[in-house]
C-alpha cells in the first residue's frame, strides 16, 4: 500500500505541470472524484488519487481551486443514465414512425464522446451534466481522471538485452570452439540473464472538460511506476502514447 | 366462406407487409447472389472497455497489451464474395498513424483457407503469415488450410465469417433472412419504415425484438446507393436497460462485381501449400 500511494504521489505531482491555455485569466476549476477502470475501483484508490491530486493543487497555488474536495458528482454515473435515456428513445420513435429522434440525435453525433473515458480533445460531454455540475460548484473547468491500468508491470531493457546476448553468444562460441565448457557455460549463462524488471505501476488518464461546453480541452495518459531510476533506454512492453513520467521529465522515476 | 376471406386477407396483408420493396433490396440479392465487394470502415469507436474484470493487461510479457482509456484506433475491413470463394480482410490503425496499420486476412478458394497478415514497414505493406515452430516468426509464404469441410452455405452466412462482429450485426438486415444461419445471439430484423433527412438522405428503418434485446438498424442511401449504416442495440434485466452498444458503418464502397485481385494470394506471398495429386491441399 506504501509503494501505491507514492505512486499515486507521483502523479498527483505530474498534474501540477499543466496549465490550459486560459490560467492567465485565473479560471476556477473543481475536481471531479476520479473513476477506476481496474479490478482493484474496490480499494478506493480512484478517491485517493483524487485526494492527493486536488491537495497537490492546493499547496502549488497554480490553480484557483473552488473546492477543496473533489465534488459528489459521479460523473460517469450520470453519463450512463443519461445515454440510458438515449437508447430508451428507440419507444418513442416506434410511436413516430421513425427512427430520427435515436439515429439523429446527439448520441450519435461523432462530436459527442463515448464516454467520459475515452474522451477525446474537442469532443464533448454532455454539456447539460458539466454544466450543472460547474454552476452548482462555481467553477467554469472540471478535472476528471481515470485509472485504466494498476499492479504489477514487467518491462525489458533492451541495451542490457542486447549486451548480454551479444557478450554470452560470443563466450559461448569461444568455449565451443576450444572445447572449454567453463567458458562456454558461462556463455550460456550470461545469454541467459534475465533482463525482465518487474514493478508495481499505475496508469491514468487525465482531463480538463470546459463545464460550460463540455468540451474536453486538455487531456494526458501517464504512468507511474516504482523501483529505482531506469538508465539506458528502457523499452516498457506497452506504448504508452504520452510517457512523460517514464522519460524522467517529471523526476519521479 | 367469410373465414375464408377474412384468412385470404390476411395471408395478403402479411405477404405486402414482408415484401415491400425497399432500396436495400439490391444489396440484399447481392449477397444472395454471392457476388460483390464490400469495404467499410468503423466510425464509431468501440464502446468504453475497462479493465475491472479479469487480469492485468498493462505490460504483462506472455499476453498481447490491451488498452483502454483515451487511444482511438481505427478500424475498416473489406469484404469480397464471388460464389464459394471469399476474402475478409479487418485492419486497424492508431488515429493519423500510417505506420501502425496492420490487418488480418482470410481467403477462401477452391476449398483452401489462406490466413495470413499484412503490416506496414518503411511504408510498404508488407504480407506475411506466422510461420511454424517453437519460436514462430514472420514468413513471407503461406500453407493453406483444407477448406473443403466447411459447408459454404454454413461458412457464408456465420458469424464470424465476415470479420468484424460490429458489422455483422449491421449486415443482418441484407442478409436473405431465409438464408440466415440460426444464431440466437444474432437480430432478425424487420423494416420499420423508411423517411428522408433535411439533408436528402434516405434511410431504411429495421428493428428487431427479441425478448429483452433489443436491436434497430439505419441504412442511409445517397440515391439508391448504400453510404452508412448506424445500429443500437440493448438489453433489458428486470425491464432496465443493463447494457446497450451502438456503431456507425461507413461505406465506402459496395459493388455487385468482386474484386478479383483479392480473390488470389497478394504479391509477395508465396503458396507452399503441399497437395496430393490430385490437387488437394493435405
Amino acid at each position: 500500500m506504501k509503494r501505491l500511494i507514492l505512486f499515486l504521489t507521483a502523479i498527483a505531482l505530474f498534474c501540477m505541470s499543466f496549465a490550459p491555455a486560459s490560467a492567465a485569466d485565473d479560471p476556477t476549476f473543481v475536481m471531479l472524484k476520479f473513476s477506476n477502470d481496474t479490478r482493484y475501483q474496490n480499494i478506493d484508490s480512484a478517491s485517493l488519487l483524487s485526494d492527493l491530486v486536488i491537495e497537490r493543487l492546493l499547496v502549488n497555488g497554480k490553480f484557483n481551486i473552488v473546492e477543496s474536495m473533489p465534488v459528489a458528482e459521479d460523473i460517469e454515473k450520470l453519463l450512463y443514465d443519461e445515454k440510458a435515456g438515449v437508447i430508451s428513445k428507440v419507444e418513442s420513435s416506434m410511436n413516430a414512425g421513425n427512427f430520427n429522434a435515436l439515429f439523429e440525435g446527439a448520441g450519435f453525433d461523432p462530436k459527442y464522446a463515448e464516454s467520459v473515458s475515452t474522451a477525446q480533445v474537442g469532443q464533448i460531454i454532455s454539456p447539460e451534466i458539466t454544466s450543472a455540475i460547474g454552476k452548482n460548484n462555481g467553477a467554469e473547468y472540471l478535472i476528471h481522471g481515470t485509472i485504466i491500468n494498476m499492479g504489477y508491470v514487467s518491462w525489458v531493457n533492451q541495451a542490457e538485452n542486447d549486451t548480454s546476448m551479444l557478450v554470452g553468444g560470443l563466450f559461448a562460441l569461444l568455449g565451443h570452439a576450444t572445447g572449454h565448457s567453463t567458458i562456454e557455460n558461462v556463455g550460456l549463462a550470461a545469454m541467459q540473464k534475465s533482463n525482465v524488471h518487474s514493478a508495481v505501476a499505475l496508469q491514468c488518464d487525465l482531463r480538463v472538460i470546459k463545464a460550460s461546453t463540455g468540451e474536453v480541452v486538455w487531456n494526458k495518459t501517464v504512468t507511474g511506476r516504482s523501483g529505482k531510476k531506469a538508465t539506458g533506454k528502457n523499452v516498457l512492453l506497452a506504448d504508452v502514447d504520452h510517457d512523460d513520467v517514464l522519460d524522467g521529465r517529471s523526476g519521479i522515476v | 366462406m367469410i373465414k375464408f376471406i377474412i384468412a385470404l386477407l390476411i395471408g395478403l396483408m402479411s405477404f405486402v407487409s414482408t415484401s415491400e420493396a425497399t432500396k436495400s433490396d439490391v444489396y440484399r440479392d447481392a449477397f444472395r447472389n454471392k457476388s460483390f465487394t464490400l469495404k467499410y470502415e468503423i466510425i464509431t469507436p468501440p464502446v468504453h472497455k475497462t479493465n475491472r474484470s479479469g487480469v492485468l493487461k498493462y505490460g504483462n510479457i506472455l499476453n498481447p497489451v490491451v488498452f483502454t482509456g483515451n487511444e482511438s484506433i481505427k478500424y475498416s475491413g473489406i469484404i469480397v464474395v464471388d460464389g464459394n470463394n471469399k476474402y475478409v480482410e479487418t485492419a486497424s490503425k492508431k488515429d493519423g498513424d500510417e505506420k501502425t496499420a496492420a490487418g488480418i486476412c482470410k481467403l477462401t478458394k477452391n476449398n483452401e483457407i489462406f490466413n495470413f497478415y499484412w503490416d506496414i514497414k518503411k511504408g510498404n505493406q508488407r504480407y506475411y503469415s506466422n510461420s511454424a515452430g517453437l519460436f514462430g516468426g514472420k514468413t513471407t509464404s503461406v500453407r493453406a488450410e483444407d477448406g473443403s469441410t466447411v459447408d459454404p452455405y454454413r461458412a457464408m452466412f456465420q458469424e464470424y465469417n465476415y470479420g468484424s462482429p460490429t458489422l455483422i450485426k449491421a449486415l443482418f438486415v441484407i442478409m436473405p433472412a431465409d438464408k440466415i444461419v440460426e444464431v440466437p445471439s444474432m437480430p432478425k430484423y424487420k423494416f420499420f419504415g423508411s423517411t428522408t433527412l433535411d439533408n436528402g438522405l434516405t434511410c431504411e428503418d429495421y428493428y428487431s425484438n427479441s425478448g429483452d434485446k433489443f436491436y434497430v438498424a439505419r441504412y442511409y442511401f445517397d440515391g439508391d446507393k448504400l453510404i452508412k449504416i448506424a445500429t443500437a442495440s440493448y438489453t433489458k434485466r428486470d425491464g432496465v436497460i443493463a447494457d446497450y452498444e451502438k456503431s456507425v458503418i461507413g461505406i465506402t464502397e459496395f459493388s455487385f462485381t468482386p474484386e478479383q485481385k483479392y480473390l488470389s494470394l497478394p504479391e509477395g506471398l508465396k503458396d507452399k501449400t503441399k497437395r496430393d495429386k490430385k490437387g488437394a491441399s493435405k
